[in-house]
């Protein structure tokens, strides 16, 4: 196995960590949007811009979506 | 009607009302109280998945480092091994009698470069067409095997459910 194998392994491996955890931080927020609150309340919740937020929504949608 | 009685039903209403209307707000608030619950606990969920992304960038750096590290490492000791089998060929020229020129002229280089190649420390190994092995971190001389993403398998299982929890 060589040096490019082991590279791209741990591209790979931390790709679908982050996937993971923001599928996570993407159900919260969905949650979230269900019990009613809107996206401008829970930037203001979460301390983060709405546009990071929207991003991370549609960021996760469309990693989601071939599935 | 008598008139004591309009006043009495009049009273009565208005304490339905007022009952009615605590009942409401007791409700409205404690639903309220519930989604301000579920919010605080699912901000906090986000809060950690943001972090955990941060946490795999500096991972994901840190592997790729020990990769770089690893190839380095291993170049370096395939040039000493290399260098070690010039410069064993250069003593054994030597010790027939040759000279810097002479092996210079032989080799068709420089003697400078002759004469450095001098100073490497020698190997009594023969040299061989293929020494050692393209695999990095596979060291069978040491017996242990460091592989960069070794912890990749350990707790990928963990956040594969998480992931499917999701």
């Amino acid at each position: 196995m060589t040096a490019a194998w082991y590279r791209d392994q741990v591209r790979i491996e931390a790709a679908r960590r982050r996937a993971a955890a923001r599928a996570q931080g993407s159900a919260a927020i969905a949650r979230m949007l269900g019990r009613g609150e809107t996206l401008e309340t829970i930037a203001k919740l979460t301390g983060v811009g709405i546009g990071a937020l929207r991003l991370m929504v549609v960021h996760t949608v469309h990693q989601e979506a071939p599935r | 009607m008598v008139p004591g009685m309009a006043e009495s039903t009049a009273k009565n209403i208005k304490l339905e009302a007022r009952r009615r209307a605590r009942e409401e707000l007791a409700k409205a608030n404690a639903e309220r109280v519930r989604r301000d619950r579920a919010n605080v606990e699912d901000v906090a969920i986000w809060t950690v998945a943001v972090n955990k992304v941060a946490t795999v960038d500096a991972w994901e750096a840190e592997r790729l480092a020990a990769v770089r590290e690893q190839v380095r490492a291993e170049a370096a000791r395939r040039r000493a091994g290399d260098r070690a089998h010039g410069s064993a060929a250069i003593a054994r020229m030597q010790g027939r009698g040759e000279t810097l020129a002479t092996i210079a002229k032989l080799a068709g280089v420089g003697v400078g470069v002759i004469r450095t190649w001098s100073r490497y420390p020698p190997t009594t190994k023969t040299p061989t067409t293929k020494d050692g092995s393209d695999a990095l971190g596979a060291e069978p001389e040491g017996g242990a095997v460091s592989d960069p993403t070794a912890d990749v398998r350990g707790d990928g299982a963990a956040s594969a459910s998480a992931t499917a929890t999701t």
